[in-house]
C-alpha cells in the first residue's frame, strides 16, 4: 500500500515542471480578449485532469484519500494560484482571476474544482485519514496520515502477513479484491487453516476498527472503510471464517426474565382487580333532584330571619347589632 | 313550577298602601305559620330522600360528569369600580401599556417555551448517550471479550442493565407525577383542550406542573417508554404561557409585581393558547402547525389579533429552540436546525397519480387501526381508573411498563435475525450500529431501531434505503410498538402519543411500501419512505383525529409541501373511517375524566329541551344588602363560585324553594371574599377601607379560597351588614324560561359563559295589579351552569340520535 502512496506522488512531483506546460497556451485565439489568461487555464486543466484521473483509477473500490492526496494538493495549490492572479490582466484590463471565476453562463473549471473538492474529497471524508497542513503561498503543503489510519494499516499488514504465510505466495494481491477469478480452489482449501492461524490478528484488526467505527464523531475515511469491508467480506464470505454468536447461550436468562415479568404483570393486574373497584361514588341526576334539604334549604331562604326582619324595620331608631347578640 | 301563569300575591312583603304596623303583623304571623309548615315538609322530604338514595345511587355508570370542575371566568364584572376606572387620568396610559405588554409577554412565552423544549431535548440526548453509548456499549463490548472460550452467555447483563436503567428513570417520572403534580401525567393535550374550552382544571398551568412535566417527560422518554415528548411540550408551553403572563408563581410563592393587568382568566386564556402554539412550534419546528393546532383543538374563542400574536410566539419559540440546539450541536448561529422532532427531508419526492388509491387505502387502514387503538386504550383507562387507583399501585404499574418495554426491545433483537452488512444503510449513524449476535462485520437492523430515541427511529424508517429493514422486523416492530403504546398511554408519567403513533404508522407504512414494490416490480421509483410517511400520518390521524393542524405539522416537519396532497387525503379518509367507530383519543380521555366540556355543536334532538328543564332551581341567592353572618355561612357551606343578587327573597307559600325577586346582579365568590377580607362593612354608613384596583377582575385563586377562619372575623364583624350593590356585576346574561337548549349551548360556547340566569317570561298580567306585574317579569327562576348544559349528550343508538342525561358525580 505504501508503494501506492509513494509512486504516483513521486510522478506528480517530478511533473511539476513538465515541459509541455511551459509551452502553453496551446490554443491561441487572436480574437480572444482573454488571451493572456489562457495559459493559466490550461495549466489548471492539467492539474485537474491529474486529479480526475487518479480518482477514477481508484474508484473501485473508492480509495482516493490515501492514493490521490498529492494530486489533490497540487490541484488545490494551483486553484489558489488562479484565484490570486491579480497581476495578470486580460486585454480589457480585468484580472485573470476575474476572467476565470467571474464567468458568465458557465464556468467549467470552477464546476470541476467544486466537484473535485466537495463531491470527491470531502464526501470521502478524507480529512479523517489525511491531514493536510496547507501552505498555499509557498507551495509547501504537507500531508500527514492520522494516527488511527497508520495504526489500522499496521494491523492490516500484520493480518495480511499472517495470511501470506499460510498461502501460496501470490495470494495477497488478487485477494485484495474478493470474488477474484484468480482465487484458486487450493486457496479455498487453505481457508480453514487461515481461519485458525490468523484469527487473533483478524480479531485485533476488527476490534480496533469496530471501536473507532462505532464511536460517534470519530471516523475513518472511505478508503479505510472499503478496505475493511472487503477484508471482512473476504474473511466472512469467501473464506467463511466467521462464527456466529451463539444465541442459545443467552436463551436461559431471557426465558427467566420473560417468565418473571409475565408473572408480575399477571399478578399485579389480578390483584388490582380483586382488591380495587370498591369505591362508591355519589352519582346525581340533576333532572331528578328533589328539593333541597337541611342546611342548603336554609341557605336558599332569605337571610332575613324573623329577628332580622324586626331589626330591619326598627333599625332606623334602635342602634343596631349589639342587642342582637 | 306550579305558579306559572297565575298572579301571585306576595304575602311576605309589605304593601306600600297598607298601614305599616298591621302589615308588619300580617307578614310576621304569616311567616311563622309558613315556617312551621315548611319545616314539616322538609322533614318528610328528607325521609323520602334517604330512602331514594339507597335505591338510585347503586347505578354504576361510567358516564358521568364530575362536579369538581368549575368554569373559568371570562366576564368582566362591570361594577361601579370598573366604570370609575375609565375616568382616571392614568387610564389612557394603562390602555397603551396593556397592548404593549401583550406583545412583550408573547415574546417571553416564545423564549421560555423554547428554553423548556431545548432543556427536554438536551436531557433526552444525554440520557440516550449514557444509556446506549456508555452503559450498554460497554457491557456489549465486555461481553464480546468474555465470550471467547466460555459457554455461558453474558448478554443478559446487558438486558438487566437496560431494564434497570429504564426503571430508574421511569421511577423519577412517576414519582413526580404521583406525588408532586398528578395533573402532569399523560399527554396534557386533553387538559389544555379543556382549559381552552373554559374549564378550570385544578393546577393545570402551575409552575410545579410545568417542572414535573418537563423533567418527567425527559425521564420517561429517556427511560425507553413508548412515549413522545410532543404532547407534554404543548402542555408545558401552555403552562409557560399562563405563568409568564401572570408575573407570579403560586408554587414558589413569588410575586414579581409585573403584568398585573393580565391576572384574569380572560387574558390568561389568550396567553395559554399562545403558549400551546409555541409548544407545538418548539416540538415539531412547525409554527403554522402550532397556530392551527390551537385553533383546531383548543380555542373556542378566536380573534385576528390573537392569531397574529400566537404566530409571533410560535415563531419566537421555534427560533429559540433552533438557536439553542444549533449551539448545542456545535453550529452556533445556524438557524436552520429544525425542532425537536424533525422528520428529516425527503430526497426523493416523486409520486404518481396512480399512487393516490394506495394512499387512500393507507388512510382506511389507519382509520381502522386508530379506532381499534382508541377502543382498547379507553377500556384500559377505565380499568385503571376503577382498579389501579392507589399511589403505590400506579407507581408499580409504571415500573412494570418500563421493565417490559426494555425487555421486549431486547427480546426482539434477540428473536429477529435481521443482520445487515455494515454499509448497507449509509444513513445509519455509528451509534446505531450494534453487532449483538450478528457476525463480525454485520449489524443488527433491529437493534438499530431500538438503540436510539424514537424520533431518530422515525427518521430511519422514513429515509433508509429499501433494503435496510426486513419485512419481519417491520411487522414485529409495528405490532410491538402498537401494543406498548396502548399500554403506556395512561400510566402516571408524562407521555405523549404523537411519536409512538407515528412510529407505529411508519413501520406498517414502510411495510406497505415494500409490499407495493413487490407487487409491482416493474414500476421503478417506489420509495418505501413516502409510504412510511403516509402510514405515520394515517396512524396518528386515526388516533387523535386531528386534520388541518396535523397536515400542517407533518408538512412543516418534513419541510416540504410536495406530499401535502397525499397527507391531506390520507388524514381525511382516516378521520372518516375512524369517526364511524368512535371518537378521538383525547375526547375519550376527556369523557373518562368526567370533564364537562362543550363540543363544537349542541346535541342533536335537543330543540325541545327548554331552560326550565336545564336550569337548577335551588339557587343560593343574595339580597343587595346582606348580613355578614349569612355570607360567611354561605361561603363556608357551598362551593359555588358566584351568586345572583336579587331584590328580595321570600319564602314561598307553596313550595320548599323560595320565591326570588328580580335579578339585580351577580357577584363572585372571590369578590365576596375580598369584601370580607377588607372589611367593607356598612357599620357607620361609610366604607373606609380601600379595595384593590383590580377588584372587578377577581380570580378564583386557591389561595383566596383559603379557609375563612384566616380572615379572623369577629362576632361583631359577623353582625354587620354588607352592601353588595356597588360591587356586583349589574347586568349578567339572562334568558327567559322558554329558551331552548341549543340556544343556551351556543350562548355558553360562544361567549364562554360561566353562569346564565333564567328569569320569568310570565307577563300576561291584568293591568290592574301593576305593582305585581313589575315584580313578576325578570324574576329569577333558576341558574344554568356549564354542567347543566354539558350533562345533555347526544348518543347514537340503532342509527338514531337520542339525548341522554349524564349523571353528575359529587365527591
Amino acid at each position: 500500500m505504501l508503494r501506492h502512496f509513494l509512486i504516483p506522488s513521486f510522478l506528480i512531483l517530478s511533473s511539476f515542471s513538465t515541459p509541455e506546460l511551459d509551452s502553453a497556451p496551446f490554443t491561441d485565439d487572436p480574437w480572444d480578449l482573454d488571451g493572456p489568461c489562457q495559459k493559466y487555464v490550461e495549466k489548471f486543466a492539467y492539474y485537474q485532469a491529474e486529479m480526475v484521473a487518479c480518482a477514477t483509477n481508484w474508484s473501485i473500490p473508492p480509495k482516493v484519500c490515501t492514493n490521490c492526496y498529492q494530486n489533490y494538493i497540487n490541484f488545490k495549490t494551483y486553484e489558489f494560484e488562479t484565484k490570486n492572479l491579480n497581476n495578470v490582466f486580460s486585454l480589457d484590463n480585468r484580472t485573470c482571476s476575474q476572467v476565470i471565476y467571474d464567468n458568465y453562463l458557465l464556468s467549467y473549471s470552477s464546476d470541476i474544482s467544486t466537484a473535485l473538492t466537495s463531491k470527491i474529497w470531502e464526501k470521502s471524508r478524507c480529512d479523517s485519514c489525511v491531514t493536510i497542513t496547507w501552505s498555499l503561498h509557498d507551495n509547501k503543503s504537507a500531508p500527514t496520515f492520522t494516527d488511527r489510519t497508520i495504526q489500522f494499516q499496521q494491523r492490516l499488514y500484520e493480518w495480511r502477513n499472517c495470511v501470506v504465510n499460510y498461502t501460496s505466495g501470490d495470494v495477497l494481491d488478487p485477494k485484495m479484491v474478493p470474488n477474484d477469478p484468480f482465487l484458486t480452489p487450493e486457496d479455498l482449501k487453505n481457508s480453514s487453516k487461515i481461519c485458525n492461524e490468523c484469527k487473533s490478528e483478524f480479531d485485533e484488526l476488527y476490534k480496533f476498527y469496530w471501536k473507532i467505527y462505532t464511536t460517534p464523531d470519530v471516523d475513518f475515511c472511505v478508503d479505510v472503510e472499503t478496505t475493511m469491508n472487503d477484508t471482512i467480506h473476504l474473511w466472512d464470505d469467501v473464506w467463511q471464517c466467521a462464527e456466529r454468536q451463539d444465541r442459545n447461550r443467552d436463551l436461559f436468562g431471557i426465558m427467566v426474565t420473560f417468565a418473571t415479568l409475565m408473572l408480575l404483570t399477571a399478578l399485579f393486574y389480578a390483584a388490582s382487580y380483586i382488591q380495587g373497584g370498591g369505591q362508591q361514588r355519589n352519582l346525581v341526576r340533576y333532572s331528578r333532584l328533589s328539593d333541597p334539604r337541611g342546611q342548603r334549604s336554609r341557605l336558599l331562604s332569605s337571610g332575613i330571619s324573623d329577628a332580622d326582619l324586626v331589626h330591619r324595620f326598627v333599625s332606623s331608631t334602635v342602634p343596631p347589632i349589639h342587642q342582637m347578640r | 313550577m306550579t305558579s306559572r301563569g297565575r298572579v301571585r300575591t306576595s304575602s311576605n312583603s309589605l304593601d306600600p298602601n297598607e298601614d305599616p304596623v298591621s302589615g308588619l303583623e300580617r307578614v310576621m304571623s304569616n311567616s311563622n305559620l309558613e315556617q312551621m309548615a315548611r319545616q314539616r315538609r322538609r322533614h318528610e322530604e328528607e325521609l323520602l330522600f334517604s330512602r331514594q338514595i339507597e335505591e338510585s345511587d347503586r347505578t354504576d355508570s361510567h358516564e358521568a360528569l364530575s362536579a369538581r370542575y368549575e368554569s373559568l371566568n371570562y366576564e368582566v364584572s362591570e361594577n361601579r369600580l370598573y366604570r370609575d376606572a375609565e375616568k382616571k387620568p392614568s387610564h389612557q396610559l394603562t390602555l397603551w401599556r396593556i397592548s404593549r405588554n401583550r406583545w412583550f409577554v408573547c415574546f417571553l412565552i416564545g423564549v421560555f417555551t423554547g428554553l423548556v423544549a431545548a432543556f427536554i431535548d438536551i436531557m433526552v440526548h444525554y440520557s440516550k448517550d449514557i444509556k446506549f453509548n456508555w452503559i450498554l456499549k460497554y457491557l456489549i463490548s465486555k461481553c464480546g471479550e468474555e465470550q471467547r472460550g466460555t459457554t455461558a452467555g453474558c448478554m443478559w447483563t446487558v438486558m438487566i442493565a437496560w431494564i434497570g436503567y429504564n426503571c430508574v428513570l421511569v421511577t423519577i417520572a412517576a414519582i413526580l407525577v404521583i406525588y408532586v403534580a398528578p395533573i402532569a401525567g399523560g399527554s396534557g393535550i386533553p387538559q389544555i383542550k379543556c382549559y381552552l374550552n373554559g374549564i378550570a382544571i385544578p393546577e393545570v398551568v402551575r409552575l410545579k406542573t410545568l417542572v414535573s412535566k418537563a423533567i418527567g417527560v425527559a425521564c420517561s422518554v429517556g427511560g425507553g417508554l413508548c412515549a413522545g415528548k410532543e404532547g407534554p411540550m404543548i402542555h408545558s408551553g401552555a403552562a409557560v404561557g399562563a405563568g409568564v403572563s401572570q408575573g407570579k408563581s403560586y408554587s414558589l410563592g413569588i410575586d414579581f409585581g409585573v403584568f398585573r393587568e393580565f391576572r384574569n382568566d380572560r387574558e390568561r386564556r389568550d396567553f395559554v393558547s399562545a403558549g400551546a402554539a409555541a409548544g407545538v412550534a418548539a416540538a415539531f419546528g412547525a409554527p403554522i402547525g402550532g397556530v392551527l393546532f390551537s385553533l383546531e383543538e383548543g380555542a373556542s374563542f378566536w380573534n385576528q389579533n390573537l392569531t397574529w400574536r400566537m404566530f409571533f410566539s410560535a415563531m419566537i419559540s421555534s427560533f429559540t429552540v433552533n438557536w439553542i440546539l444549533s449551539w448545542f450541536n456545535g453550529r452556533s448561529g445556524w438557524l436552520s436546525w429544525t425542532g425537536l422532532a424533525n422528520f428529516g427531508i425527503f430526497e426523493n419526492k416523486d409520486y404518481n397519480i396512480w399512487e393516490i388509491p394506495l394512499f387512500l387505502l393507507i388512510g382506511v387502514i389507519g382509520g381502522c387501526l386508530g379506532a381499534l387503538f382508541n377502543y382498547l386504550n379507553t377500556r384500559l383507562t377505565e380499568f385503571r381508573k376503577k382498579y389501579v387507583s392507589s399511589k403505590f399501585g400506579r407507581l408499580f404499574e409504571c415500573l412494570l411498563v418500563a421493565a417490559v418495554s426494555g425487555f421486549l426491545a431486547f427480546l426482539t433483537i434477540f428473536a429477529i435475525d435481521d443482520c445487515q452488512p455494515i454499509g448497507a444503510n449509509p444513513t445509519a449513524t455509528s451509534t446505531q450500529i450494534n453487532q449483538m449476535w450478528c457476525k463480525k462485520g454485520e449489524y443488527s437492523a433491529v437493534a438499530s431501531l431500538f438503540f436510539q430515541n424514537p424520533e431518530e427511529s422515525v427518521k430511519s424508517l422514513f429515509h433508509s434505503p429499501i433494503n435496510s429493514f426486513g419485512v419481519m422486523t417491520l411487522v414485529i416492530f409495528g405490532i410491538e410498538y402498537f401494543l406498548l403504546t396502548l399500554w403506556t398511554f395512561g400510566i402516571s408519567v408524562p407521555s405523549g402519543v404523537f411519536i409512538p403513533a407515528i412510529l407505529t404508522g411508519a413501520a406498517w407504512g414502510r411495510l406497505f411500501g415494500i409490499l407495493v414494490e413487490r407487487l409491482f416490480p416493474s414500476v421503478t421509483g417506489i420509495d418505501p419512505g413516502k409510504y412510511a410517511l403516509a402510514g405515520a400520518a394515517a396512524q396518528l390521524g386515526g388516533v387523535v383525529r386531528m386534520t388541518i393542524s396535523l397536515t400542517a405539522i407533518i408538512m412543516e416537519a418534513t419541510k416540504d409541501i410536495t406530499f401535502g396532497l397525499p397527507i391531506m387525503l390520507v388524514l381525511m379518509v382516516t378521520k372518516w373511517v375512524g369517526d364511524m367507530f368512535n371518537e378521538g383519543l383525547y375526547d375519550s380521555h376527556i369523557d373518562l375524566a368526567e370533564v364537562p366540556i362543550l363540543g363544537w355543536n349542541p346535541p342533536k334532538m335537543s330543540r325541545n329541551i327548554l331552560a326550565d328543564r336545564v336550569m337548577r332551581k335551588d339557587v343560593v341567592a343574595l339580597e343587595r344588602r346582606e348580613r355578614v353572618s349569612r355570607i360567611v355561612e354561605i361561603l363556608r357551606s357551598t362551593l359555588h363560585h358566584g351568586f345572583p343578587v336579587v331584590d328580595r327573597i321570600e319564602e314561598s307559600p307553596y313550595e320548599s324553594l323560595p320565591d326570588y325577586g328580580r335579578l339585580k346582579g351577580y357577584i363572585l365568590r372571590s369578590q365576596l371574599f375580598k369584601l370580607l377580607e377588607n372589611r367593607i362593612f356598612e357599620e357607620e354608613g361609610t366604607s373606609s377601607n380601600a379595595l384593590p384596583n383590580d377588584f372587578y377582575e377577581c380570580q378564583d385563586d386557591d389561595d383566596q379560597m383559603k379557609s375563612l377562619n384566616d380572615l379572623g372575623l369577629t362576632q361583631y364583624d359577623e353582625s354587620c351588614w354588607l352592601d353588595i350593590e356597588p360591587y356586583m356585576h349589574p347586568h349578567p346574561h339572562r334568558v327567559p324560561l322558554n329558551t331552548s337548549l341549543p340556544f343556551i349551548f351556543r350562548l355558553f360556547r360562544g361567549l364562554g359563559l360561566r353562569y346564565l340566569f333564567v328569569v320569568n317570561d310570565d307577563n300576561h298580567v291584568s293591568s290592574s295589579v301593576l305593582v305585581q306585574f313589575i315584580f313578576q317579569i325578570f324574576q329569577l327562576r333558576g341558574v344554568i351552569t356549564r354542567k347543566d348544559v354539558a350533562r345533555f349528550r347526544e348518543r347514537r343508538r340503532n342509527h338514531e340520535y337520542h339525548v341522554d342525561e349524564l349523571y353528575i358525580s359529587e365527591s
